[in-house]
């Protein structure tokens, strides 16, 4: 997937989901992890406990995510054995209690929910992890209790910080057909982690709604919403277990990236361009994506260095050539224009994929060689560009691609 | 006169015709008969009853998805002498006898009137066969076969002997099928040619012009020269077939998917394949249960459609065989969670009473059996609220049926179950490979609750995978029966004898023998009809316990099979109808009035009631 300027065109589709989540939100790939109730205690543990416990998590919530589940319980249940350094950590402990629920053990999953005397912020995920039981087990009325604050005032929620709690909320409700309550409940979910592996289902429980009341067109953009983000999980699920079954691959790491990308997480994209080089030097097209990471982030010149070691591998390379000639003219260098002329020479060029090419190079050249920027602006205009020659004091560069 | 429950109109969007009276308010519950059973609840009589097949499903292992699915089993009448004879389709060895040969034929069996049966000549097919549809092709009276398979499509006619033969030229596969999309054993093949697998498929009058239909789910693309094994795709962009971390076969996910086929009938045993704007949003999926029924009330056969693991489809019908995928906005693609399931089975019936039919989709380990109630609009997800999440979720469920086995009123729930990998045996799998069937009270409490077998020889006892499964009075008792298609075993055959004080009645529908003249006919096999019974309340009943019953003729339904085309209804304790009400597809309606209870009537349109005896 490769795109000239795509920035201005936007990455999310369209769909104006706000994906830049909030810090501290969920992981994206989300096991419904238990968040961050435990995070005071991890904060005053010593730094390298500490570490030991994120990574710890990591893995577990991975092999869950990959239905690893037999791996799952023999990496889990020991760290959390009686007087073991982890044992006290109720964000893992919930890990492993899904992970038994998952093998059909749901009797000592409850037990080891129940069983453990922790300090209360660790026994916030105990308690999530025990109502997402309970509401398995058709309990609804009890996983309701253990996750709505008692009374009528204020917010539902137990556990307001932690978006499990919403959208565990908001299921009991839809289960027990109350689908506003459950609309409601689950786009404050969605406010606090629109990417979580969950939020399809958001989506999905706010449509329902929608159509209960007759509201075809709520309802069809939620649905439209709730199958992006089914498609893009599924997507990364499959990528994840690549990466995890070959962990010396370039590609799945690149197609995590282009996945990043497509959700507008720049850094995590980054980082993901970064290991495929890591594990293949040679792979021009993540250097390409790696430059458009950084460009989009705002880094111009990472995004310059990712396009000249691309170019390097692959001179010929129009993508390649084109964004590093764009930004270079936008940085107001004018040796981009030469990336430029190389692509305009080229016969592949002739598809609208390349018009901003012309129309960048057009303008450059519209005050020092004005026959020559209106012949490449006809062509623009061929290819199907519609943005006048002169730009717009203040605009963007070219938006079309 | 008394008030009927008005049949209130389930609108989905765009698809809706008004109903002339408001929906009426479910009644309360009436006093319900306890299931009364014997000491064993449906005690397999196979093998004392003659019902010898054994079935064949690939290796043990199950190295390829085609081993997984098992078999289906049709009821039908095949000597015109009353009673429900049976037929069972079948499977191979291995995949690679599929390309090889021989082929396998279908198994009928022929009752004697009492639930006894004899192996009967089967009709001389070869393939690997899977679905099987019942209805009268070509208007002679006689309950004629469809074959699927994987490769295959048959129609088979009855003749004047009870004896099922191939029609020639029937037209299931069109001309312009890509090489090897049939599948001959034994015939020459080359790589890469992948065989039409087809499913689950039923038969309709979806054009209202009298002849038969047909719908034909299909499911994947599967090589039998080159079944994937171990993973899917190459290199390191290769996914792994695991479940739960156990390596099995790979499949659904990740193989191409085959796209339905709706075929016209031509009145003689052939079909034509319908125009593409008439499935106009079709799009390949692993379709693996069919079951028409009249979703929105308009006198028409729409479709439900169980796809695994992508979206289910209700295609609703625009009268003329021209269809509309409404399922994601009535609310019966997904699960509540926005998931598509792996649908396998489909049963239709008013389990609530109301006067709309629901649904009930059997699904995947993990994944609950779901309830659809119908609703004014679409339908409502009642799987949590009457308990079934908890009671299915750890079950893989295929032949599914909503009949009132016990004749108090309400319909029970009764699924076929068995995992498709032999892997869920493992550790730490939360299933089993071998699973029993399971039997559920649904009402009137609205509230699931399982039925326990009572013993070692009930149908609900022993740990074995099925797969098909048809329900029917076999044994002339007026109970529906029920045969299971095991996989890899012998079948079984769970003979009712719950609620046996409940009154029955058992209505058959025929349509006219010569075709009607109107715009709308109804086929000789009566498909698609609708039947209202309201009991003959005695002044003791308050009217806000009275009921009435919704019945339509569809054999079509629950994993691979068919089932009878008797319509029963359960009376509890009433002793007859106060009328029965019949709405054939040609839009004529008949009213039977005072049918009595404990009797099999046969009712043709235009001529009312033409027999009638009893049990």
């Amino acid at each position: 997937m490769r795109a000239i300027w795509r920035h201005w065109i936007g990455w999310g589709l369209g769909l104006g989901l706000g994906w830049a989540a909030p810090a501290g939100a969920l992981a994206p790939l989300s096991t419904g992890a238990p968040g961050s109730a435990g995070a005071a205690a991890q904060a005053a543990a010593a730094p390298s406990l500490a570490g030991e416990r994120a990574a710890a998590r990591s893995h577990l919530a991975e092999l869950l995510a990959l239905g690893l589940l037999g791996e799952a319980l023999a990496f889990g249940q020991p760290l959390i054995a009686a007087g073991q350094p982890l044992a006290d950590d109720g964000s893992l402990r919930a890990l492993v209690a899904r992970a038994l629920a998952s093998a059909g053990r749901e009797s000592e999953a409850l037990a080891l929910l129940e069983g453990a005397a922790l300090p209360e912020p660790e026994r916030v995920p105990l308690t999530l992890e025990r109502a997402r039981i309970l509401i398995d087990q058709d309990r609804l009325e009890e996983a309701r209790a253990l996750l709505q604050r008692p009374g009528g005032s204020g917010l539902p929620a137990l556990y307001p910080e932690e978006p499990d709690c919403w959208f565990l909320l908001a299921r009991v409700h839809a289960r027990q057909g109350r689908l506003d309550a459950s609309a409601l409940l689950a786009k404050r979910f969605l406010q606090l982690a629109p990417l979580d592996g969950q939020a399809a289902s958001a989506w999905h429980l706010i449509a329902q709604e929608a159509l209960s009341r007759g509201d075809a067109e709520a309802a069809a953009k939620a649905l439209e919403r709730h199958r992006f983000l089914e498609e893009w999980h599924g997507l990364f699920r499959a990528r994840r277990l690549q990466a995890f079954r070959a962990p010396e691959a370039a590609l799945p790491r690149l197609g995590l990236g282009l996945l990043w990308m497509r959700v507008e997480r720049f850094a995590e994209a980054e980082a993901e361009f970064l290991a495929a080089l890591e594990r293949d030097a040679q792979l021009e097209s993540a250097c390409f994506q790696l430059g458009e990471a950084r460009r989009l982030r705002g880094d111009s010149d990472g995004a310059l260095a990712a396009y000249d070691r691309g170019v390097a591998l692959a001179p010929q390379d129009l993508e390649l050539r084109s964004n590093r000639g764009l930004l270079r003219l936008s940085l107001g260098q004018a040796e981009g224009a030469a990336d430029l002329e190389f692509v305009v020479a080229q016969e592949a060029s002739a598809r609208p994929a390349f018009a901003p090419v012309f129309l960048g190079l057009a303008r450059h050249l519209a005050a020092s060689a004005p026959q020559r920027a209106a012949e490449l602006y006809a062509r623009y205009r061929d290819l199907g560009g519609r943005e006048p020659l002169e730009p717009a004091a203040g605009g963007p560069p070219p938006e079309d691609g | 006169m008394r008030r009927l429950p008005l049949l209130p109109l389930l609108l989905v969007p765009g698809a809706c015709r008004e109903q002339p009276s408001p929906p009426a308010e479910q009644p309360p519950a009436a006093p319900a008969a306890e299931i009364r059973a014997g000491p064993q609840v449906f005690p397999d009589q196979a093998a004392e009853r003659g019902l010898s097949y054994v079935n064949r499903s690939g290796e043990p292992s199950k190295a390829t998805v085609l081993e997984a699915n098992g078999a289906g089993v049709a009821l039908l009448d095949l000597e015109l002498d009353g009673d429900l004879d049976v037929v069972f389709s079948q499977g191979l060895e291995n995949l690679a006898q599929a390309v090889s040969g021989p082929g396998a034929d279908l198994a009928p069996f022929l009752n004697d009137g009492q639930g006894r049966f004899a192996a009967a000549a089967p009709p001389g097919l070869s393939g690997w066969w899977t679905g099987l549809a019942t209805g009268d092709l070509d208007g002679d009276g006689r309950d004629d076969l469809i074959a699927a398979g994987y490769g295959g499509l048959e129609a088979l006619l009855q003749d004047g002997q009870g004896r099922l033969a191939p029609r020639a030229d029937a037209g299931l596969f069109p001309a312009d099928a890509p090489p090897g999309a049939r599948l001959v054993p034994g015939a020459p093949r080359e790589p890469r040619q992948i065989p039409w697998w087809a499913t689950s498929v039923a038969l309709a009058d979806f054009d209202l012009d009298g002849v038969l239909d047909l719908y034909v789910g299909q499911y994947l693309e599967l090589d039998p020269l080159a079944p994937p094994r171990g993973q899917l795709g190459e290199g390191a962009l290769a996914i792994p077939c695991i479940w739960k971390g156990h390596e099995v076969f790979c499949g659904p996910r990740g193989m191409p998917a085959q796209p339905d086929r709706l075929l016209l009938g031509n009145g003689d045993g052939s079909f034509r394949s319908a125009g593409a704007e008439q499935l106009p949003e079709e799009r390949p999926a692993y379709t693996l249960g069919v079951a028409p029924f009249d979703a929105d009330l308009d006198g028409d056969s729409d479709i439900y459609v169980a796809n695994d693991s992508m979206p289910n489809r209700l295609w609703i019908n625009d009268g003329a065989a021209r269809f509309v995928d409404h399922a994601l906005a009535a609310g019966v693609a997904l699960n509540q969670d926005g998931m598509a399931e792996a649908g396998m089975g489909v049963a239709v019936a008013d389990v609530d009473r109301d006067g709309r039919f629901d649904l009930c989709v059997t699904n995947f380990s993990d994944e609950p059996t779901q309830l659809y109630l119908g609703a004014k609009v679409g339908y409502r997800t009642a799987t949590y609220q009457y308990g079934l999440g908890a009671e299915t979720r750890r079950l893989l469920s295929w032949g599914v049926h909503l009949c009132d086995f016990d004749g108090n009123g309400w319909v029970e729930l009764l699924t076929a179950n068995g995992h498709v990998y032999p892997q869920a045996d493992r550790q730490d799998t939360g299933t089993r490979y071998g699973q029993a069937a399971t039997l559920f009270e649904l009402g009137p409490a609205a509230r699931v609750r399982r039925v326990e077998p009572g013993g070692p020889r009930s149908l609900l006892a022993p740990e074995l995978g099925a797969r098909g499964s048809a329900v029917g009075d076999l044994d002339g008792d007026g109970a529906p029966d029920v045969v299971l298609a095991r996989i890899d075993g012998p079948a079984a055959l769970g003979i009712n004898d719950l609620g046996q004080d409940s009154k029955r009645l058992q209505v058959l529908l025929r349509g006219p023998a010569a075709p009607g003249e109107g715009p709308r006919r109804t086929s000789r096999s009566a498909h698609g009809a609708l039947l209202i019974a309201v009991p003959d309340f005695p002044p003791s009943v308050p009217e806000a316990q009275q009921f009435a019953l919704l019945g339509e003729v569809q054999t079509g339904g629950s994993f691979q099979s068919a089932s009878s085309p008797w319509v029963h209804f359960g009376l509890g304790r009433f002793e007859r109808l106060a009328y029965l009400e019949v709405r054939w597809p040609s839009g004529r309606s008949e009213r039977i009035e005072g049918l009595r209870a404990g009797r099999r009537v046969v009712i043709e349109e235009g001529r009312g009631l033409v027999s009638e005896e009893e049990f």
